[in-house]
């Protein structure tokens, strides 16, 4: 009796699972059914995935995700902007998830000039042409510093220094990376060469330049504004002077041909169609203009514009033959 | 500034560190996902928290992660986290031969241990320890690895060939991917999923919990006789105290220290702790055959290693590990500038982090010491049902990291890896260790010789580097000197085992 | 002491492979670009350990064959390994597992269900009963990662 209705429970219990799985299988099935159905009229019908090609907390991210809370909390798109991190391989890892998402607009990417550094040391397996650009959401650039207790005051007298001790001083950098390519820029320039020791992060540069087994090290204008205490910044590498270190020469001002203006850059899959880039470029532009969002740009030394998508393509274009002719010297 | 302590026994502050450090728990004690996962993924989360709260969940997430990694490593041989992968060596075998509890109780008694001790040190001279740290170069870096590479080369057990091979076929694994001292592609062979190289958790979850639930699967239907709970109390007295006290405080302020170099974490910490245990203990042989000082030193050290990498965290805003990296990204998403500035302009987040590390740890005792018989009934869940629930938690783990199914991929090879070296009675250690600690000695070593121009004999205006040079000499040689003072009737250096 | 002719084929395996790896390394590092910041340069380490492996190899390889001849045959010893043929399944089901959740984007739920469900009929027992215990559990577990990792930790599962 017991053994019976026990063995028939059990009977139920398999025939409901069963049917769990069928029912959710098909329910699953009639989902992508419709998705693929939505067309860009009413564009989007399901939250669109933005990929950033680093871990969580960095800039790329935090931009991302300041500027992807900005438009969903005043609706300028239907649905949320989603954040998903794939970090590794120089981008590879993040290029295969974004065209493993498709080209209908749902998946997008977020990533910044590093690409096409990826682009010019021909890692990542991509090229420019495998994207479509949606746009720059503002930008910031790097500083150099050396140690506050440093015998050089100004760009001009390290150089100088450099000049008659060929080599003499050390800059942290990780070959190939931006800050190798953006101090070989300036250092070709000026006709000078430094030594190099490997440095893969900020924190690495940071350590290094402290603790005095470096001289010299390329810092985020934001990073160096919350860390740069025992530091002293000698040039900027932007277009134009930065608001919050108005001593600060450029690059350009001091007749060095070295500038790198690192933009935010959303981008999406080659073949994208247009009327759905231009949506969501749309809402972008309306984020990097919220007040809200400048504010934020402003306290992290990043500068709010917005630059349209084949503006910022012929930009990074022209950008990548700059940079080319230095990673080529490296091969 | 006391005020700002207090500011996490607020109510809400200490749910959220209980419920950080209890789902580290549980999350850093399933094989495949870890501590740096939980937190990469829960950061999101605390964007639309207050700064304080969000940091003292991180913190109880990390804590919590790193100390639950020791629950699977003694009962299923599968590290929960990297930073257990020492605990295995000799907790599981412990566990084997009915000592599991034991095992589990000493591993927990460690790491509160380990966690106090190095709060000791995060509380009271973060900044003068930071600086210190600061003044490691590349060469320093380097010596302190080789000195780790040359005490662990000891742990080869059985044959000597074997173990030099496993280790070469660790280092061989680090090679593909991005070669960071040149920044270009290395023994990628044209594939783009190689450009990510091996990376670390695929490979670990892979060689370790895929290759062993492989092998449990091989294993004959019938029920082993499995540890059984044989009474109510835990089997630690206060004699252990002075049996273990003086290897948990060695190994506690080894992992402080290795902690506080960045690039350098808790699973350094541990191996480290372990091998130096070992060389200085009288009964070597013991030492992967379910020896408690093994344990004692991987978890005091792994948990000590946390509060060394929050001192240049916290001081200079520098990052010890990824898991660190993200706890900065958490402070600076609320516009908090980690940094020597962070204890003037915002105390309640530095004394924050100092107070939520030393109350976790208490939170930490409290919960496993809790749990802890209920926990060791893992080991007698029916083997079909829990063997698919860690490879499906491998699986997502592995998956989840960097959202990529390479990942995954990655793992599954390296389970047919960890079982062939297995089979061919290759030990995992000396792979394991080759695997991790290669990269950093060799981007350490090219780092120096750049900065030197190539030359070699730079290290000797380096006092430091050349202090670990001579240990890893020394490490290489010991047995030999031991031997010779033994011969002479001298006394051997005590060993505090 | 005499070794098995089991243990010796197993080490002429660990040889072949770790010298097929030697091989590789030898391979790879032949097109790494020459040295040019410091002396070691990307390829130095990859041709020390395809030196190292191969030699290591060399040796654990040799020592089998001399071994070979005064191999005890394997009469009455037990392998290894028990079963391992339910070894192979349980791999080759975590593969279509995997497969299917990455080159098929079968939906997570049901995978995962299935997945549990032929791991435990595998592992444990094929019984109706036990089955069901199986996708009760993998249902639950499924239900409950998926919950997680989408709701919290905005990760996509199919």
């Amino acid at each position: 009796m017991f053994n019976l209705t026990r063995r028939r429970a059990i009977s139920g219990t398999i025939r409901a699972v069963a049917g769990a799985i069928v029912s959710l299988a098909v329910a699953s099935t009639a989902l992508t059914a419709t998705s693929q159905a939505a067309l860009a009229d009413d564009f989007p019908t399901k939250p669109i995935k933005v990929i950033v090609p680093y871990k969580p907390g960095g800039r790329t991210d935090v931009v991302a995700r300041m500027i992807a809370d900005k438009i969903q909390q005043k609706g300028w798109l239907e649905q949320p902007l989603v954040i998903v991190n794939a970090d590794g391989g120089a981008g590879a890892n993040a290029f295969g998830q974004l065209k493993r998402g498709g080209n209908d607009g749902y998946t997008i990417m977020h990533w910044s000039h590093e690409l096409l550094l990826s682009v010019a040391m021909g890692l990542g397996g991509f090229q420019l042409d495998d994207f479509k650009s949606i746009g720059f959401t503002g930008g910031g650039s790097p500083l150099w510093a050396v140690r506050e207790d440093a015998p050089y005051k100004t760009l001009n007298e390290l150089i100088d220094h450099l000049k008659k001790e060929p080599r003499s001083l050390v800059e942290a950098v990780a070959i190939g990376s931006i800050p190798h390519i953006v101090g070989a820029m300036l250092e070709k320039s000026a006709g000078v060469e430094t030594r190099y020791v490997t440095a893969n992060s900020n924190a690495d540069r940071l350590r290094l330049l402290l603790g005095g087994n470096a001289d010299i090290a390329l810092f985020a204008a934001s990073e160096f504004m919350r860390q740069g205490e025992n530091l002293r910044p000698l040039v900027y590498f932007g277009n134009e002077r930065l608001a919050a270190l108005p001593d600060l020469p450029t690059a350009k001002e001091l007749g060095y041909d070295a500038s790198w203006a690192n933009p935010n850059w959303w981008l999406a899959p080659a073949g994208t169609p247009d009327d759905v880039v231009k949506k969501i470029a749309g809402a972008l532009e309306k984020a990097i203009n919220d007040p809200e969002i400048a504010e934020y740009f402003k306290n992290n030394t990043l500068e709010p514009y917005w630059t349209g998508g084949d503006e910022a393509m012929d930009q990074s274009v022209a950008m990548l033959a700059s940079l080319k002719s230095i990673t080529d010297t490296l091969k | 500034m006391f005020d700002a302590f207090l500011v996490v026994f607020h109510l809400d502050n200490l749910l959220l560190l209980l419920a950080g450090t209890a789902v580290g728990i549980v999350v850093g004690a399933i094989p495949g996902l870890t501590a740096t996962m939980l937190i990469a993924l829960t950061l999101p989360m605390t964007f639309h928290m207050e700064a304080v709260n969000a940091v003292t969940l991180l913190i109880g997430e990390y804590v919590g992660g790193i100390s639950g990694g020791l629950i699977t490593a003694i009962l299923l041989r599968m590290p929960g986290t990297p930073s257990s992968i020492t605990t295995t060596f000799d907790g599981y075998p412990m566990a084997q031969t009915g000592r599991a509890e034991r095992a589990l109780a000493l591993g927990i008694m460690a790491s509160v241990a380990g966690g106090i001790i190095s709060w000791g040190f995060l509380a009271g001279m973060s900044p003068t320890l930071a600086h210190f740290a600061l003044q490691f170069g590349p060469w320093e870096y380097f010596t302190l690895v080789l000195m780790a590479l040359f005490m662990l080369a000891a742990l080869a057990s059985g044959s000597l060939v074997k173990g030099l091979l496993a280790a070469a076929i660790g280092m061989a694994f680090s090679l593909p991917g991005v070669d960071s001292s040149l920044g270009s592609a290395r023994l990628t062979f044209g594939s783009d999923t190689l450009l990510s190289g091996f990376g670390l958790l695929p490979v670990l979850i892979g060689v370790f919990a895929i290759s062993q639930i492989l092998r449990e699967a091989a294993e004959p239907k019938k029920e082993k006789g499995k540890a059984r709970l044989p009474d109510r109390k835990l089997p630690v007295h206060w004699s252990d105290a002075k049996v273990h006290g003086m290897n948990m405080l060695r190994s506690s302020v080894l992992g402080t220290w290795i902690g506080l170099l960045p690039g350098i974490g808790g699973n350094v910490a541990a191996l480290v702790a372990y091998s130096t245990t070992r060389q200085l203990s009288k009964e070597k042989e013991k030492f992967g055959t379910g020896h408690e000082p093994g344990v004692v030193a991987s978890e005091s050290a792994n948990n000590a290693a946390i509060g060394g990498a929050l001192i240049p965290l916290i001081t200079m805003g520098i990052p010890g590990s990824v898991t660190e990296a993200i706890l900065i990204g958490a402070l600076t998403i609320h516009n908090l500038q980690p940094g020597p500035l962070l204890f003037q302009n915002s105390p309640e987040i530095a004394y924050g982090v100092i107070a939520a590390y030393a109350v976790a740890n208490v939170m930490m005792l409290i919960l496993m010491w809790g749990t802890v018989r209920y926990i060791a009934m893992i080991a007698q869940i029916p083997r079909a049902g829990l063997l698919g629930a860690i490879l499906v938690f491998c699986v997502i783990g592995s998956y989840a990291v960097n959202n990529s199914f390479s990942d995954v991929w990655i793992m599954m090879a390296f389970g047919l890896v960890g079982l062939g070296l297995e089979l061919a009675k290759v030990p995992l250690g000396p792979f394991v260790i080759g695997f991790v600690l290669s990269p950093i000695a060799e981007e350490q070593l090219r780092a120096s010789l750049m900065m030197s121009d190539g030359d070699v004999w730079a290290i000797l205006h380096r006092p430091y580097a050349l202090f670990f040079l001579a240990i890893a000499v020394l490490t290489l040689f010991y047995p030999m000197i031991i031997d010779l003072l033994g011969r002479r009737g001298g006394k051997t250096e005590s060993a505090n085992v | 002491m005499t070794r098995t002719r089991r243990d010796i084929y197993t080490d002429l395996a660990l040889s072949v492979f770790s010298l097929a790896g030697a091989a590789l390394l030898f391979v790879g590092a032949s097109d790494l670009p020459a040295a040019r910041f410091e002396p070691l340069g990307s390829s130095a380490l990859p041709y020390a350990l395809g030196v190292l492996i191969a030699l290591f190899a060399a040796i654990i390889g040799l020592r089998a064959l001399f071994a070979l001849r005064a191999a005890m045959p394997n009469a009455g010893e037990p392998s290894e390994l028990a079963n391992p043929g339910r070894m192979a399944l349980v791999f080759v089901a975590t593969l279509i597992y995997v497969a299917a959740l990455d080159s098929f984007r079968a939906p997570y739920i049901v995978a995962t269900t299935l997945f549990i469900i032929a791991i435990g009929a595998t592992i444990g027992s094929p019984k109706p009963r036990s089955l069901a215990l199986f996708a009760v559990l993998g249902l639950v577990l499924a239900v409950a990662i998926r919950f997680v990792f989408t709701r919290f930790l905005y990760v996509d599962l199919g």
